[in-house]
Protein backbone atom coordinates (compact mmCIF):
# COMPACT_ATOMS: atom_id res chain seq x y z
CA UNK A 1 0.00 0.00 0.00
CA UNK A 2 1.16 3.22 -1.03
CA UNK A 3 2.25 5.79 1.98
CA UNK A 4 -0.13 8.40 0.40
CA UNK A 5 -3.22 5.85 0.83
CA UNK A 6 -2.28 5.21 3.90
CA UNK A 7 -1.90 8.25 6.04
CA UNK A 8 -5.19 9.18 3.96
CA UNK A 9 -6.54 5.64 5.71
CA UNK A 10 -4.79 7.07 9.23
CA UNK A 11 -6.49 10.53 8.56
CA UNK A 12 -9.70 8.97 7.97
CA UNK A 13 -10.07 7.08 10.64
CA UNK A 14 -8.82 9.34 13.18
CA UNK A 15 -10.80 11.61 11.09
CA UNK A 16 -13.96 9.61 11.67
CA UNK A 17 -13.52 9.51 14.97
CA UNK A 18 -13.20 12.57 15.99
CA UNK A 19 -16.44 13.22 13.57
CA UNK A 20 -18.29 11.44 16.45
CA UNK A 21 -17.07 14.19 18.35
CA UNK A 22 -18.20 16.81 15.73
CA UNK A 23 -22.00 15.70 14.88
CA UNK A 24 -22.52 14.75 18.14
CA UNK A 25 -23.27 18.43 18.85
CA UNK A 26 -19.58 19.00 19.41
CA UNK A 27 -20.04 18.57 22.98
CA UNK A 28 -15.91 19.95 23.01
CA UNK A 29 -15.85 20.25 27.23
CA UNK A 30 -16.78 16.88 26.90
CA UNK A 31 -12.89 16.38 25.55
CA UNK A 32 -12.00 18.46 28.44
CA UNK A 33 -13.77 16.03 30.83
CA UNK A 34 -12.72 13.00 29.24
CA UNK A 35 -8.62 13.85 29.98
CA UNK A 36 -9.57 15.36 33.13
CA UNK A 37 -12.34 12.80 34.85
CA UNK A 38 -12.54 13.35 38.67
CA UNK A 39 -10.78 16.26 38.37
CA UNK A 40 -12.13 19.84 39.06
CA UNK A 41 -11.34 22.40 36.52
CA UNK A 42 -10.67 26.27 38.13
CA UNK A 43 -8.69 28.64 35.95
CA UNK A 44 -5.61 27.37 34.72
CA UNK A 45 -3.57 30.19 34.96
CA UNK A 46 -4.42 30.37 38.64
CA UNK A 47 -2.26 28.92 41.07
CA UNK A 48 -3.93 25.23 42.94
CA UNK A 49 -4.67 27.00 46.19
CA UNK A 50 -6.55 29.75 44.73
CA UNK A 51 -9.61 27.12 44.19
CA UNK A 52 -10.23 27.28 47.56
CA UNK A 53 -12.55 30.02 49.07
CA UNK A 54 -10.81 30.84 52.14
CA UNK A 55 -7.61 33.24 51.56
CA UNK A 56 -5.67 32.62 54.66
CA UNK A 57 -2.75 30.01 53.75
CA UNK A 58 -2.69 29.29 57.77
CA UNK A 59 -6.00 28.18 58.39
CA UNK A 60 -5.82 25.99 54.64
CA UNK A 61 -3.56 24.10 56.59
CA UNK A 62 -4.42 21.53 58.42
CA UNK A 63 -3.01 20.67 61.44
CA UNK A 64 -3.84 16.81 61.74
CA UNK A 65 -3.16 16.95 57.70
CA UNK A 66 0.37 18.15 58.18
CA UNK A 67 1.30 15.78 61.48
CA UNK A 68 0.21 12.78 59.28
CA UNK A 69 2.24 14.03 56.64
CA UNK A 70 5.26 14.96 59.13
CA UNK A 71 5.18 11.42 61.00
CA UNK A 72 5.74 9.29 57.50
CA UNK A 73 8.61 11.67 56.36
CA UNK A 74 10.20 10.69 59.99
CA UNK A 75 9.67 7.66 59.59
CA UNK A 76 10.93 7.08 56.22
CA UNK A 77 13.81 9.56 57.09
CA UNK A 78 14.55 7.84 60.02
CA UNK A 79 15.04 4.57 58.22
CA UNK A 80 18.98 3.89 57.20
CA UNK A 81 17.79 1.94 54.71
CA UNK A 82 14.49 1.62 52.59
CA UNK A 83 13.92 -1.39 50.50
CA UNK A 84 10.41 -0.86 48.39
CA UNK A 85 8.20 -1.61 45.49
CA UNK A 86 7.12 1.16 43.34
CA UNK A 87 4.18 0.77 41.07
CA UNK A 88 4.42 4.01 39.23
CA UNK A 89 1.35 5.14 36.70
CA UNK A 90 1.37 8.03 34.67
CA UNK A 91 -0.46 9.47 31.56
CA UNK A 92 0.40 10.57 28.01
CA UNK A 93 -2.40 12.11 25.39
CA UNK A 94 -2.87 9.96 22.78
CA UNK A 95 -3.25 11.67 19.26
CA UNK A 96 -6.87 11.36 19.92
CA UNK A 97 -5.90 13.77 22.75
CA UNK A 98 -7.63 11.74 25.88
CA UNK A 99 -4.92 10.20 27.52
CA UNK A 100 -3.63 6.48 27.88
CA UNK A 101 -1.96 5.42 30.77
CA UNK A 102 1.49 3.96 31.62
CA UNK A 103 2.60 1.39 34.09
CA UNK A 104 6.17 0.92 35.56
CA UNK A 105 7.24 -1.60 38.53
CA UNK A 106 10.53 -0.57 40.20
CA UNK A 107 12.15 -2.31 43.06
CA UNK A 108 14.10 0.28 45.19
CA UNK A 109 16.65 -0.30 47.47
CA UNK A 110 18.07 2.58 49.47
CA UNK A 111 21.31 3.15 52.03
CA UNK A 112 21.45 6.16 53.77
CA UNK A 113 22.86 8.55 52.69
CA UNK A 114 24.65 7.99 49.96
CA UNK A 115 23.01 4.59 47.71
CA UNK A 116 20.58 3.95 45.62
CA UNK A 117 19.30 1.27 43.34
CA UNK A 118 16.44 0.93 40.97
CA UNK A 119 15.40 -1.48 39.03
CA UNK A 120 12.60 -0.78 36.64
CA UNK A 121 10.62 -3.06 34.28
CA UNK A 122 7.22 -2.67 33.47
CA UNK A 123 6.03 -1.40 30.35
CA UNK A 124 8.23 -0.18 28.13
CA UNK A 125 12.32 -0.75 27.78
CA UNK A 126 13.42 -2.11 31.44
CA UNK A 127 16.32 -0.03 32.92
CA UNK A 128 19.01 -0.28 35.84
CA UNK A 129 19.55 2.86 37.64
CA UNK A 130 22.30 2.39 39.80
CA UNK A 131 24.31 5.41 42.60
CA UNK A 132 26.90 4.40 44.78
CA UNK A 133 27.88 7.76 46.51
CA UNK A 134 30.64 8.28 43.74
CA UNK A 135 28.79 7.48 40.25
CA UNK A 136 25.52 7.16 38.68
CA UNK A 137 25.42 4.42 36.43
CA UNK A 138 21.78 4.14 34.07
CA UNK A 139 21.84 0.45 32.37
CA UNK A 140 19.45 -0.63 29.59
CA UNK A 141 19.97 -4.25 29.78
CA UNK A 142 17.80 -5.12 26.50
CA UNK A 143 19.86 -2.59 24.70
CA UNK A 144 23.12 -3.31 26.60
CA UNK A 145 23.86 0.20 26.70
CA UNK A 146 25.02 2.07 29.64
CA UNK A 147 25.66 5.51 31.14
CA UNK A 148 28.13 6.33 33.89
CA UNK A 149 29.19 10.08 35.21
CA UNK A 150 30.20 11.12 38.50
CA UNK A 151 27.62 11.66 41.13
CA UNK A 152 27.32 14.01 44.16
CA UNK A 153 28.11 12.39 47.70
CA UNK A 154 24.23 12.26 48.41
CA UNK A 155 21.25 10.49 47.55
CA UNK A 156 19.37 14.04 47.40
CA UNK A 157 22.14 15.43 45.12
CA UNK A 158 22.35 12.74 43.01
CA UNK A 159 18.86 12.64 42.26
CA UNK A 160 19.10 16.27 41.85
CA UNK A 161 22.14 16.29 39.24
CA UNK A 162 20.25 13.11 37.35
CA UNK A 163 17.38 15.45 36.82
CA UNK A 164 19.27 18.05 35.48
CA UNK A 165 21.69 16.17 33.34
CA UNK A 166 19.13 13.61 31.97
CA UNK A 167 15.69 14.49 33.24
CA UNK A 168 15.73 11.10 35.10
CA UNK A 169 13.01 11.64 37.42
CA UNK A 170 11.39 9.11 39.93
CA UNK A 171 8.39 9.29 40.99
CA UNK A 172 8.68 7.90 44.03
CA UNK A 173 11.60 10.83 44.51
CA UNK A 174 9.21 12.64 47.00
CA UNK A 175 9.82 9.99 49.61
CA UNK A 176 13.18 8.67 49.15
CA UNK A 177 14.94 12.14 49.77
CA UNK A 178 16.36 13.10 53.42
CA UNK A 179 13.77 15.17 54.70
CA UNK A 180 10.54 14.62 52.41
CA UNK A 181 8.78 16.97 54.77
CA UNK A 182 11.22 19.82 54.98
CA UNK A 183 11.85 19.68 51.56
CA UNK A 184 8.09 21.10 50.42
CA UNK A 185 7.32 22.58 53.98
CA UNK A 186 8.03 26.22 52.56
CA UNK A 187 6.00 25.82 49.79
CA UNK A 188 2.95 24.33 51.15
CA UNK A 189 -0.21 26.47 50.69
CA UNK A 190 -2.92 23.49 51.34
CA UNK A 191 -2.89 20.26 53.60
CA UNK A 192 -6.07 18.48 54.64
CA UNK A 193 -7.34 15.52 56.11
CA UNK A 194 -9.54 13.32 53.43
CA UNK A 195 -10.61 10.74 55.77
CA UNK A 196 -10.03 6.46 56.08
CA UNK A 197 -9.38 4.34 53.09
CA UNK A 198 -9.08 0.55 53.11
CA UNK A 199 -8.08 0.41 49.40
CA UNK A 200 -4.58 1.04 49.33
CA UNK A 201 -1.94 -2.15 49.73
CA UNK A 202 -4.58 -4.24 51.58
CA UNK A 203 -3.98 -2.06 55.21
CA UNK A 204 -5.84 1.13 56.56
CA UNK A 205 -4.49 4.41 55.56
CA UNK A 206 -5.41 7.88 56.34
CA UNK A 207 -6.04 9.86 53.09
CA UNK A 208 -4.39 13.42 52.79
CA UNK A 209 -4.10 15.77 50.44
CA UNK A 210 -1.55 18.70 50.30
CA UNK A 211 -0.09 21.41 47.35
CA UNK A 212 2.13 24.30 46.59
CA UNK A 213 1.48 26.65 43.87
CA UNK A 214 2.53 24.14 41.68
CA UNK A 215 1.64 20.18 42.65
CA UNK A 216 -1.38 18.65 43.75
CA UNK A 217 -0.98 15.63 45.62
CA UNK A 218 -3.39 12.92 47.60
CA UNK A 219 -1.48 10.94 49.89
CA UNK A 220 -2.65 7.79 51.52
CA UNK A 221 -0.39 7.01 54.74
CA UNK A 222 -0.46 3.81 56.80
CA UNK A 223 -0.66 3.51 60.39
CA UNK A 224 2.73 2.34 60.31
CA UNK A 225 3.28 5.62 59.27
CA UNK A 226 4.64 4.14 55.65
CA UNK A 227 3.23 5.67 52.50
CA UNK A 228 1.10 3.41 50.69
CA UNK A 229 0.17 5.29 47.72
CA UNK A 230 0.71 8.86 46.22
CA UNK A 231 -1.56 10.28 43.40
CA UNK A 232 -0.53 13.74 42.18
CA UNK A 233 -1.78 16.36 39.34
CA UNK A 234 0.37 19.37 37.93
CA UNK A 235 -0.76 22.80 38.06
CA UNK A 236 1.45 23.40 34.99
CA UNK A 237 0.18 20.57 33.04
CA UNK A 238 -2.54 21.58 30.54
CA UNK A 239 -4.35 18.98 30.68
CA UNK A 240 -3.84 17.88 34.24
CA UNK A 241 -3.04 13.87 33.45
CA UNK A 242 -2.50 12.52 36.96
CA UNK A 243 0.28 10.71 37.95
CA UNK A 244 0.22 7.72 40.69
CA UNK A 245 2.61 6.14 42.65
CA UNK A 246 1.63 2.79 45.31
CA UNK A 247 3.88 1.48 47.56
CA UNK A 248 4.31 -1.94 48.75
CA UNK A 249 6.46 -4.66 50.23
CA UNK A 250 8.45 -1.98 52.69
CA UNK A 251 11.71 -3.27 54.08
CA UNK A 252 12.90 -0.75 56.67
CA UNK A 253 16.65 -1.23 58.72
CA UNK A 254 17.01 -4.42 56.71
CA UNK A 255 20.74 -5.62 56.44
CA UNK A 256 21.51 -5.05 52.53
CA UNK A 257 24.48 -6.42 50.48
CA UNK A 258 27.28 -4.61 49.87
CA UNK A 259 27.68 -5.14 46.52
CA UNK A 260 23.72 -4.11 45.62
CA UNK A 261 24.52 -0.79 44.41
CA UNK A 262 26.46 -1.48 41.41
CA UNK A 263 26.54 -4.16 38.61
CA UNK A 264 29.28 -5.83 37.02
CA UNK A 265 26.89 -6.61 33.89
CA UNK A 266 27.55 -3.18 32.90
CA UNK A 267 31.33 -3.94 31.79
CA UNK A 268 30.32 -5.72 28.35
CA UNK A 269 28.02 -2.92 27.93
CA UNK A 270 28.21 -0.23 25.08
CA UNK A 271 28.78 3.28 26.84
CA UNK A 272 26.60 6.19 25.77
CA UNK A 273 26.14 9.96 27.46
CA UNK A 274 23.76 10.85 30.14
CA UNK A 275 21.45 13.34 28.35
CA UNK A 276 18.33 15.67 27.92
CA UNK A 277 15.81 14.81 25.53
CA UNK A 278 14.66 18.00 24.58
CA UNK A 279 12.76 19.18 21.52
CA UNK A 280 14.42 19.66 18.86
CA UNK B 1 -6.64 -3.05 4.88
CA UNK B 2 -9.96 -5.19 5.62
CA UNK B 3 -8.89 -4.18 9.71
CA UNK B 4 -8.56 -0.51 9.22
CA UNK B 5 -11.98 -0.66 6.49
CA UNK B 6 -13.54 -2.22 10.00
CA UNK B 7 -12.14 0.10 11.95
CA UNK B 8 -13.66 3.16 9.78
CA UNK B 9 -16.83 1.44 9.11
CA UNK B 10 -17.14 0.96 13.01
CA UNK B 11 -16.48 4.16 13.91
CA UNK B 12 -18.52 5.47 11.31
CA UNK B 13 -21.71 3.56 12.01
CA UNK B 14 -21.07 4.86 15.35
CA UNK B 15 -21.37 8.63 14.48
CA UNK B 16 -23.31 8.27 11.28
CA UNK B 17 -26.02 6.43 13.03
CA UNK B 18 -25.98 8.52 16.43
CA UNK B 19 -25.74 6.00 17.98
CA UNK B 20 -24.86 6.11 22.15
CA UNK B 21 -21.50 5.35 22.38
CA UNK B 22 -21.58 5.45 26.09
CA UNK B 23 -23.74 2.83 26.49
CA UNK B 24 -22.77 0.56 23.65
CA UNK B 25 -18.78 1.00 23.75
CA UNK B 26 -18.14 -2.34 21.60
CA UNK B 27 -21.52 -3.42 20.13
CA UNK B 28 -22.08 -0.29 17.86
CA UNK B 29 -21.68 -2.54 14.87
CA UNK B 30 -23.43 -5.57 16.01
CA UNK B 31 -26.80 -4.35 17.37
CA UNK B 32 -29.29 -4.48 14.40
CA UNK B 33 -27.71 -4.14 11.24
CA UNK B 34 -25.41 -5.35 9.00
CA UNK B 35 -22.41 -4.72 6.63
CA UNK B 36 -21.07 -6.43 3.37
CA UNK B 37 -18.36 -5.57 1.17
CA UNK B 38 -16.29 -7.65 -1.84
CA UNK B 39 -14.47 -6.26 -4.82
CA UNK B 40 -13.23 -3.13 -3.80
CA UNK B 41 -16.92 -1.59 -1.95
CA UNK B 42 -18.49 -2.35 0.97
CA UNK B 43 -21.80 -1.14 2.45
CA UNK B 44 -23.55 -0.96 5.69
CA UNK B 45 -26.69 -0.53 7.07
CA UNK B 46 -28.41 -0.32 10.64
CA UNK B 47 -31.71 0.96 11.92
CA UNK B 48 -31.11 4.25 11.57
CA UNK B 49 -28.63 4.93 9.21
CA UNK B 50 -26.52 3.62 6.30
CA UNK B 51 -22.90 3.55 4.93
CA UNK B 52 -20.87 2.39 1.72
CA UNK B 53 -17.83 3.10 0.36
CA UNK B 54 -15.38 1.82 -2.18
CA UNK B 55 -12.36 3.00 -4.63
CA UNK B 56 -11.07 5.46 -1.97
CA UNK B 57 -14.43 7.16 -0.93
CA UNK B 58 -17.21 6.38 1.59
CA UNK B 59 -20.53 8.20 2.40
CA UNK B 60 -22.73 7.54 5.31
CA UNK B 61 -25.98 9.39 6.13
CA UNK B 62 -27.89 9.09 9.55
CA UNK B 63 -31.94 8.51 9.80
CA UNK B 64 -32.02 12.31 11.35
CA UNK B 65 -30.45 13.46 8.28
CA UNK B 66 -26.80 13.85 9.53
CA UNK B 67 -24.51 12.58 6.73
CA UNK B 68 -20.55 12.04 6.20
CA UNK B 69 -18.58 11.16 2.90
CA UNK B 70 -15.10 11.13 2.47
CA UNK B 71 -12.33 10.40 0.00
CA UNK B 72 -8.98 11.18 -1.29
CA UNK B 73 -7.35 11.74 1.74
CA UNK B 74 -10.13 14.11 2.96
CA UNK B 75 -13.70 14.31 4.80
CA UNK B 76 -16.37 16.47 5.80
CA UNK B 77 -20.01 15.71 7.64
CA UNK B 78 -22.79 17.65 8.41
CA UNK B 79 -25.36 16.61 11.51
CA UNK B 80 -28.90 17.28 11.21
CA UNK B 81 -28.58 20.53 13.44
CA UNK B 82 -26.44 21.72 11.28
CA UNK B 83 -23.12 21.03 12.89
CA UNK B 84 -20.22 20.54 10.52
CA UNK B 85 -16.63 19.20 10.13
CA UNK B 86 -13.99 18.47 7.86
CA UNK B 87 -10.49 17.33 7.74
CA UNK B 88 -7.93 15.81 5.70
CA UNK B 89 -4.31 15.79 5.40
CA UNK B 90 -3.53 15.60 9.06
CA UNK B 91 -5.76 18.37 10.59
CA UNK B 92 -9.58 18.68 10.67
CA UNK B 93 -11.56 21.00 11.88
CA UNK B 94 -15.28 21.70 13.21
CA UNK B 95 -18.43 23.92 14.72
CA UNK B 96 -21.02 23.27 16.27
CA UNK B 97 -24.51 24.61 15.78
CA UNK B 98 -24.62 26.16 18.94
CA UNK B 99 -21.08 28.24 18.29
CA UNK B 100 -18.48 26.10 19.89
CA UNK B 101 -15.81 25.15 17.35
CA UNK B 102 -12.39 22.74 17.36
CA UNK B 103 -9.73 22.41 15.28
CA UNK B 104 -6.13 19.93 15.43
CA UNK B 105 -3.81 18.36 12.85
CA UNK B 106 -0.04 17.62 14.04
CA UNK B 107 -0.73 15.76 16.71
CA UNK B 108 -2.54 18.67 18.71
CA UNK B 109 -5.77 19.85 19.19
CA UNK B 110 -7.67 23.37 20.60
CA UNK B 111 -11.56 23.80 21.01
CA UNK B 112 -13.80 26.50 22.01
CA UNK B 113 -16.94 26.39 23.73
CA UNK B 114 -20.27 27.66 22.86
CA UNK B 115 -19.49 29.51 25.98
CA UNK B 116 -15.85 30.94 25.34
CA UNK B 117 -14.21 27.97 27.06
CA UNK B 118 -10.81 27.39 25.66
CA UNK B 119 -9.09 23.74 25.45
CA UNK B 120 -6.20 22.22 23.92
CA UNK B 121 -4.32 19.58 24.38
CA UNK B 122 -2.01 17.76 22.39
CA UNK B 123 1.43 14.87 22.25
CA UNK B 124 3.79 17.24 22.68
CA UNK B 125 4.40 16.27 26.09
CA UNK B 126 8.14 16.71 27.24
CA UNK B 127 9.39 17.07 30.72
CA UNK B 128 10.26 20.41 32.02
CA UNK B 129 9.97 22.51 34.96
CA UNK B 130 12.05 22.23 38.04
CA UNK B 131 13.24 19.99 40.07
CA UNK B 132 10.50 20.10 42.82
CA UNK B 133 7.52 21.63 42.19
CA UNK B 134 8.24 21.27 38.11
CA UNK B 135 5.71 19.39 35.67
CA UNK B 136 7.72 15.91 35.38
CA UNK B 137 5.83 14.13 33.23
CA UNK B 138 6.48 11.77 31.31
CA UNK B 139 8.98 9.53 33.95
CA UNK B 140 10.45 7.64 31.35
CA UNK B 141 10.81 7.10 27.53
CA UNK B 142 8.07 6.84 25.62
CA UNK B 143 9.02 3.08 23.70
CA UNK B 144 6.00 1.66 24.62
CA UNK B 145 4.28 3.20 21.12
CA UNK B 146 7.40 2.45 18.58
CA UNK B 147 4.24 0.48 16.88
CA UNK B 148 1.17 2.20 17.78
CA UNK B 149 0.92 5.63 15.99
CA UNK B 150 -1.93 7.27 17.97
CA UNK B 151 -0.27 6.91 21.30
CA UNK B 152 1.11 9.81 20.54
CA UNK B 153 3.91 10.62 23.50
CA UNK B 154 7.27 11.65 22.57
CA UNK B 155 7.82 9.68 19.60
CA UNK B 156 4.85 10.98 17.83
CA UNK B 157 6.07 14.51 18.99
CA UNK B 158 9.22 13.85 16.89
CA UNK B 159 7.26 12.65 14.01
CA UNK B 160 4.51 15.16 13.51
CA UNK B 161 7.46 17.83 13.01
CA UNK B 162 7.68 16.11 9.73
CA UNK B 163 7.09 12.80 7.21
CA UNK B 164 9.39 11.27 9.44
CA UNK B 165 7.10 9.24 11.18
CA UNK B 166 6.89 6.48 8.26
CA UNK B 167 10.86 6.41 7.47
CA UNK B 168 11.56 5.43 11.56
CA UNK B 169 8.09 4.31 12.50
CA UNK B 170 8.11 2.02 9.45
CA UNK B 171 11.23 0.08 9.51
CA UNK B 172 10.95 -0.80 13.29
CA UNK B 173 7.36 -1.91 13.50
CA UNK B 174 8.03 -3.60 10.17
CA UNK B 175 10.51 -6.30 12.43
CA UNK B 176 7.86 -6.02 15.05
CA UNK B 177 6.09 -8.96 14.95
CA UNK B 178 3.46 -7.98 17.27
CA UNK B 179 2.60 -4.53 15.36
CA UNK B 180 -0.67 -4.31 14.86
CA UNK B 181 -2.38 -4.01 11.11
CA UNK B 182 -2.73 0.11 11.57
CA UNK B 183 1.26 0.55 12.01
CA UNK B 184 2.15 -2.04 10.02
CA UNK B 185 0.22 -0.78 7.21
CA UNK B 186 1.65 2.88 7.83
CA UNK B 187 4.83 1.56 7.16
CA UNK B 188 4.57 0.47 4.48
CA UNK B 189 5.28 3.47 2.77
CA UNK B 190 8.01 4.23 4.44
CA UNK B 191 10.41 6.61 3.71
CA UNK B 192 13.89 5.84 4.19
CA UNK B 193 15.22 9.13 3.43
CA UNK B 194 13.35 11.33 5.75
CA UNK B 195 14.55 11.74 9.02
CA UNK B 196 15.08 15.26 10.52
CA UNK B 197 17.82 16.18 12.17
CA UNK B 198 17.51 16.73 16.24
CA UNK B 199 14.44 14.21 15.75
CA UNK B 200 13.83 11.70 18.81
CA UNK B 201 13.15 7.95 18.47
CA UNK B 202 13.12 5.49 20.99
CA UNK B 203 13.45 2.89 18.57
CA UNK B 204 16.59 2.03 15.92
CA UNK B 205 15.85 1.05 12.29
CA UNK B 206 16.79 -2.65 11.56
CA UNK B 207 19.75 -2.68 10.37
CA UNK B 208 21.54 -0.04 11.83
CA UNK B 209 24.91 -0.62 12.50
CA UNK B 210 27.17 0.63 15.20
CA UNK B 211 29.93 3.20 14.54
CA UNK B 212 32.67 4.79 16.98
CA UNK B 213 33.66 8.26 16.11
CA UNK B 214 35.80 10.11 17.89
CA UNK B 215 35.20 7.75 21.16
CA UNK B 216 31.48 8.27 20.44
CA UNK B 217 28.94 5.93 19.83
CA UNK B 218 26.76 6.15 17.19
CA UNK B 219 24.59 4.19 14.90
CA UNK B 220 23.91 4.89 11.03
CA UNK B 221 21.48 3.38 8.73
CA UNK B 222 21.06 4.77 5.46
CA UNK B 223 23.43 7.62 5.88
CA UNK B 224 21.45 8.74 8.79
CA UNK B 225 23.25 8.88 11.97
CA UNK B 226 21.57 8.39 14.97
CA UNK B 227 23.39 10.00 18.53
CA UNK B 228 21.92 7.53 21.35
CA UNK B 229 21.43 8.76 24.57
CA UNK B 230 20.02 8.02 28.33
CA UNK B 231 17.66 10.06 29.77
CA UNK B 232 14.37 10.29 31.33
CA UNK B 233 14.59 7.08 32.29
CA UNK B 234 15.45 5.43 29.05
CA UNK B 235 17.54 5.09 25.93
CA UNK B 236 16.67 7.13 23.04
CA UNK B 237 18.22 8.29 19.89
CA UNK B 238 18.58 11.45 18.52
CA UNK B 239 19.11 12.05 14.62
CA UNK B 240 22.35 13.79 14.36
CA UNK B 241 24.83 15.46 11.02
CA UNK B 242 26.99 13.15 9.95
CA UNK B 243 29.73 13.34 12.63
Amino acid sequence: MKQSAISKTNALIIGVFLLQIGLLSLRIPGISNAANAQTPQPSREAPLSDALPNGSPQLNLEQNAIDRFKAMSNRLASAQTLAFTAISSYESPSRLGVPLVYTTVSEVTLQRPDKLRVITSGQGAASEFYYDGKTMTAYAPDKNLVAVAEAPATIDAALASAYSAAAIYFPFTDMITADPYGDIASSLKVAFYIGQSQAADGTTTDMIAIANDKVFAQIWIGADDLPRMMRVVYADDPLWLRHQVEFTNWQLNSAIAPDTFSTDRTNSATRIPFTRPDPP
Amino acid sequence: MIKLMTMGTVSLLITALYANSAAAYFHASGWRGSVSGGNGSWSASGLRGTASGGDGSWSASGYRGGSASGGDGSWSGTGFRGSTASGGDGSWSANGYRGGSASGGGGSWQATTSYGTHVYGGVDHYYGGAYYGGYHPPTVVNSYGAGCYNCGGWYAGAAVAGAVVGAATGVAVANNENANAYSAGYAAGARADAYAIGAIYTTLPAGAAIQTVGGATYYVYNGTWFSPGYGANGVFYRVVPTP
